[in-house]
């Protein structure tokens, strides 16, 4: 790795690698046992940093359910339900992704839905040309792992998320637009349908593959090494260089997940819809974003958990549906979207004490 | 010579040599101009030309906006709601021009302080905030307008877009604004301040500058032209609809970067960003004359994004310089202790 190993001090003053290995290792253990003491666990400020925001977060899904419940016919029917997990399940596998990006401090992706469609066409295509669904799920996962990279290294050089991603979206969907010309690749055999329509126990196969994502990201994130150095990058990137940290590759792959997990969510578009289409997934974009914000994953980076995007992404899908059934037009589903973000960054910031800045 | 042009030459070369980036934009537009007029014959008439500089309207305004606010080192992303919203206000209010004019930069002027404040009191970065508020943006004009909004008086489209040359009224507000808004960023307090704290912002703070003022300055500056953008573009088309902006932010970010506006904040000029604009106006002329569809031409602008970043994180020689001493002190360090610090 390069320019991010800057040796911490003279080195001369410093004794031999090895002994300074040690005392670093040494000064590490008391600094945590220090911490550790400080931490009582039953404080507020202990609660306040650990579980208030996913309290809220899994509050205000609760509170969208019962007030849908309660005052809209229909909204807690079985079909309406299912529905609803069916949806939260497509955002929610993208928010997974998003959610790394988010941690580590590249604020979000504005590509995912189009990484999504280009992953449908792809899918859908390759359905066409006779091959079996495993054979086109992986290697239909490999181009967005390839596309996923080629952004991640963009801003690991040291561009903006936000203008590299905005860029990627134009260049993503022309390929697919030219090359169907703007139309749908229809599948005409029921080769997808395992992964499109089968269920388990009633539930859509989406919802348990989002499940099964989420435990497995979770675990990625919290318990392993990748997870602790990608929330490391968001909470202090200057401390995570000094610490010798690979940013450079944290941030290649952080948009690698994210472009697979839209890719999934595309595959599973075309193979429950029975097309690829450039318009598959429009707009997810924003709904992703919001999954991730709402559910109270810090922008900032550095805090935040997969199981918070699920409450998001329920919490986004939940209240369209309640929208959809008291009839509201997709103009207030708009802004009411809009909102939820502005407030609950709002809201979160003012949860986690103030201004970073 | 004369000592007169002598002096204006030399003023040249030194502005030249100051803003190496703009000198960079000047090449890119000019090599697509001359290229685009060899492959397409059409391109260099009048009325092409025309068409073109129209597009300091729609596009120019836009660059602008996006731009002022990257040279604050923050990011407007709701630059193309705010134009909805002004436009569909404007379209509402169409006695005369000047009652839809006035209608909508008062829209773009309480979204553009709003904006402002939020992002100054809640210290998050502003791509959060004003994703969320152009969402809710988006969703107030598809409130005022859940279909196409119509122009009912016709000549008033006639007369913003009334060729003068390869001018029209619509273009010369445009230009003006681009006048005013450059004077302003290099010849104010106010634009030396949004100028420091995107180049700085620890050391704009430490010098005392108080943040509200250039946050709110930029994000309400950014929110009167997109409002004005919203409205020249929808009388001008004479009809307006909420998705009518939504491309804008991909050519808007594109024509900003050509224009020589820094990713990392803190550099940029108007001049920069007109020239950026029709750089970027030229490539979409032309390809449209090649009869290229909408998705290649946008693909197009998307990788012409991706190189003009590559460029600019090749030539950022701070960020050279930095990678030379590293290396050198890791390959000392390295010598020194006999291990290996990088893997």
């Amino acid at each position: 790795m390069t320019i991010e190993q800057q040796p911490a001090g003279p080195p001369e003053s410093r004794g031999s690698a090895e002994e300074l290995s040690r005392r670093e290792v040494q000064q590490w253990r008391e600094l945590r046992a220090q911490r550790l003491a400080q931490m009582r666990p039953e404080s507020w400020a202990d609660y306040r940093a650990r579980y208030l925001i996913p309290t809220i977060s899994f509050l205000a899904v609760v509170a969208v359910i019962v007030i849908g419940g309660v005052t809209t016919p229909g909204f807690l029917s079985q079909t309406n339900m299912l529905s609803i997990i069916r949806i939260a399940a497509l955002t929610g596998i993208m928010g997974l992704g998003m959610t790394f990006i988010t941690m580590s401090g590249s604020f979000f992706s504005l590509s995912s839905a189009q990484t999504g469609a280009l992953c449908s066409i792809a899918f859908a295509a390759m359905i066409t040309w006779g091959w079996g669904w495993p054979a086109a799920l992986i290697v239909t996962l490999l181009i967005a792992a390839a596309v996923g990279a080629i952004q991640g290294a963009f801003v690991a050089a040291g561009a903006n998320p936000v203008v590299i991603t905005i860029a990627a979206a134009a260049a993503i969907i022309g390929v697919p637009a030219i090359l169907t010309d703007s139309r749908a690749i229809i599948i005409d055999t029921t080769e997808a349908h395992v992964i499109g329509r089968s269920t388990g126990f009633g539930v859509p196969i989406q919802t348990w593959t989002f499940i099964a994502l989420m435990v497995i990201a979770q675990f990625v994130l919290v318990r392993t090494r990748f997870g602790r150095a990608v929330t490391l990058a968001g909470a202090n990137r200057d401390a995570a260089k000094a610490a010798g940290l690979p940013i450079a590759r944290i941030e290649v792959w952080t948009f690698t997940l994210a472009s697979i997990t839209a890719g999934i969510a595309g595959i599973f578009v075309a193979a429950q819809s029975n097309r690829g289409l450039i318009t598959n997934l429009e707009a997810s974009t924003l709904e992703v974003i919001a999954a991730v914000l709402i559910g109270g994953t810090a922008i900032q980076g550095g805090e935040g958990s997969m199981i918070r995007t699920a409450f998001g992404a329920m919490f986004i899908v939940a209240i369209n549906s309640l929208l959809v059934l008291r009839g509201y037009s997709p103009a207030i589903r708009t802004l009411v979207e809009g909102l939820a973000v502005v407030a609950g960054v709002s809201l979160f910031w003012l949860a986690r004490g103030g201004a970073k800045r | 010579m004369n000592p007169k042009l002598r002096s204006a030459g030399a003023a040249a070369v030194t502005q030249a040599r100051r803003h190496p980036e703009i000198l960079r934009a000047v090449a890119i537009g000019v090599v697509a101009y001359i290229g685009f007029s060899i492959a397409e014959s059409g391109f260099s008439t009048i009325n092409n030309l025309y068409t073109i500089v129209e597009g300091l309207i729609f596009l120019g305004l836009g660059a602008l906006a996006f731009g002022l606010t990257m040279i604050a080192g923050e990011l407007d992303l709701a630059v193309p709601s705010t134009a909805a919203v002004a436009g569909v206000v404007a379209l509402l209010h169409t006695d005369t021009i000047i009652t839809g004019l006035l209608m909508g930069i008062l829209c773009g002027l309480i979204i553009g302080l709003v904006q402002g404040l939020l992002v100054w009191r809640i210290g998050l970065h502003s791509v959060v905030i004003t994703l969320g508020t152009s969402t809710a943006l988006l969703g107030i004009a598809e409130l005022f307008s859940p279909t196409t909004l119509v122009l009912r008086n016709l000549d008033l489209a006639s007369d913003i877009q009334h060729r003068l040359f390869i001018f029209s009224p619509g273009s010369f507000i445009a230009i003006g604004l681009f006048g005013l808004a450059g004077f302003g960023l290099q010849r104010t307090r106010w634009g030396a301040e949004i100028r420091a704290i995107g180049g700085g912002r620890n050391e704009a703070v430490a010098a005392g500058i108080p943040m509200w003022r250039p946050i709110i300055t930029v994000f309400t500056a950014s929110g009167v032209i997109s409002a004005i953008l919203g409205v020249l573009a929808s009388l001008s088309v004479g009809s307006v609809g909420p998705p009518y902006f939504q491309n804008l932010l991909l050519q808007a970010v594109a024509a900003a970067l050509i224009g020589g506006v820094s990713l990392y904040g803190g550099r940029g000029t108007a001049f920069g960003i007109a020239v950026g604009v029709l750089t970027l106006r030229f490539v979409i002329s032309g390809m449209s004359l090649g009869g290229n569809k909408f998705f290649v031409i946008n693909m197009a602008i998307g990788l012409l994004l991706l190189f003009v970043v590559v460029i600019e994180i090749a030539s950022d020689r701070g960020a050279l310089a930095r990678y030379a001493t590293y290396g050198k002190r890791l390959v000392t360090w390295e010598r020194k202790t006999g291990t290996r610090a990088a893997e």
